[in-house]
């Protein structure tokens, strides 16, 4: 068995319009993972993820070692912000002066030896369904003996190629779609989408081998997770009948060897885009019938590969408070896709993730 | 300003922020006595390059192993000395 122990989040609810940018926006951003991006050594994802490396944690894995495998779940992997599409300087520009630092798995090496992590460190590109398909890769990684699985999870850099792509796409909310009166939502009518946001989790699985040896204590047991594709000929596209998204579900039920009924709270991927809402929204009714569900990228953006794990973790919280939130914005009454808030019910957690490209991850947790 | 000074401020600039650094105090200790690894040092390197005005084809010639490895490299290719506190160098690096 697998139990998550230990996370570390950072992500705000705060948004900063960024109008010097190709599709001026809003964003969820931290200014100060960007002072130092001149120098060209001290790159903004490091930064943001020394927000969520906790040095008395990282001493306390060094300290009680097991067989440790290390996942840098960085998403789009352009984890330095690569800038191809730059035409001019924008407070998230980039000078490089050590290329080899952007390069995730050395990015990647250099944090899992502070974490004691020496059996293996590897990194994963899986887009935004980056940091909860590693979910699946744990499981795997079990059947080889390892006893803990660290996993960052760090966004793919907030940059103006990034902001251009997801603005180009008609994914992320401009300030002319603000202007025209659209806020962030999802499974909504009226209000859709999501600002993109700067966000990074650090989180800990053990089994219960580790467990004893760090005298940690279980936040929710992970009991199964998969990653799936769907018959798809367009990578960019999703099918309205949530084929992938059953698809990945389906292999998590089977893998935390539990029952569709037993999944009562749902934490969508939620980015609120028409594509989503549909595949979401037909994969959760085919398969579930008594849940309730939210989105946590309209409180903190879309966080990216980050944004799985980030997200399952706030919601943990959430649900530790005794409330699972509602999905901000929403226009209509809704006791599914949450308009209001309800009181947590019990039952297993379903965690959800898509990525561009074709991929979609669920896992299923049992809280504690 | 006194290089040693200089040197420990650019190290923690440069290393991740849950890393461990305990200053140099001896010219002559090997970097790797603080927790620096060859990465850091070559990191240091570039960041020192800069601050003296050593063109990037020279500085990454330098394979330091001690504080003063630095400072004789620098000595023998600065194009620059700054001025100011140590504080005032790194932080007003002009990149």
């Amino acid at each position: 068995m697998i139990f998550l122990t230990e996370y570390r989040t950072a992500c705000t609810e705060q948004t900063e319009l960024l109008d010097e940018v190709f599709h001026p926006q809003r964003v969820h951003w931290f200014p100060d993972t960007y002072a130092k991006k001149d120098t060209g050594l001290i790159y903004a994802p490091h930064q943001l993820a020394s927000k969520v490396l906790d040095n008395k944690l990282l001493a306390c894995l060094r300290e009680n070692p097991v067989k440790t495998a290390f996942i840098l779940a960085s998403g789009n992997a352009h984890f330095a912000g690569i800038e191809p599409l730059e035409s001019k300087k924008t407070r998230l520009s980039y000078t490089y002066k050590f290329m080899p630092l952007a390069l995730t798995q050395v990015y990647a090496g250099r944090i899992a030896s502070s974490c004691g992590a020496k059996d293996l460190v590897m990194t994963d590109a899986s887009a935004c369904a980056s940091s909860l398909k590693v979910m699946m890769d744990i499981t795997n990684l079990l059947k080889y003996g390892f006893e803990r699985f660290i996993v960052l999870g760090v966004e793919d850099t907030v940059t103006n190629s990034v902001l251009k792509f997801f603005g180009d796409s008609g994914a992320s909310l401009k300030l002319k779609d603000e202007e025209n009166g659209c806020i962030p939502s999802a499974f909504d009518n009226k209000n859709h989408g999501f600002h993109i946001g700067q966000g990074a989790v650090f989180a800990v699985f053990e089994t219960e081998k580790s467990i004893k040896i760090s005298n940690s204590q279980p936040k929710a047991r992970l009991m199964g997770a998969y990653s799936a594709s769907e018959d798809f000929s367009n990578a960019m596209g999703q099918r309205e009948d949530g084929q992938g998204f059953m698809k990945a579900i389906e292999g998590s039920v089977l893998t935390a060897k539990c029952n569709y009924s037993d999944i009562k709270i749902v934490k969508t991927h939620g980015t609120g885009t028409f594509s989503n809402n549909k595949a979401e929204g037909s994969a959760l009714r085919a398969v579930l019938d008594d849940f309730v569900a939210t989105s946590y990228k309209q409180r903190i953006g879309h966080t990216m590969g980050a944004s799985g794990l980030l997200e399952t973790c706030l919601l943990l919280d959430d649900i530790k408070k005794g409330m699972i939130p509602e999905i901000p914005n929403r226009t209509e009454k809704d006791h599914v896709f949450l308009s209001e808030p309800t009181p947590t019910p019990q039952g297993l957690l379903l965690s959800l993730s898509a990525g561009m490209g074709n991929i979609y991850s669920s896992a299923i947790f049992k809280p504690y | 300003m006194k290089f040693l000074e200089l040197f420990n401020k650019v190290a923690r600039a440069i290393r991740p922020a849950h890393h461990d650094y305990a200053d140099i105090t001896v010219m002559n200790e090997p970097i790797g006595n603080s927790g620096l690894d060859s990465m850091d040092g070559l990191m240091i390197g570039i960041y020192m390059a800069e601050i003296y005005g050593i063109p990037e084809e020279i500085a990454k010639e330098m394979q330091p192993k001690t504080v003063q490895d630095y400072l004789d490299f620098i000595n023998k290719h600065k194009t620059k000395d700054p001025k100011g506190s140590a504080d005032d160098i790194v932080s007003g690096v002009n990149w």
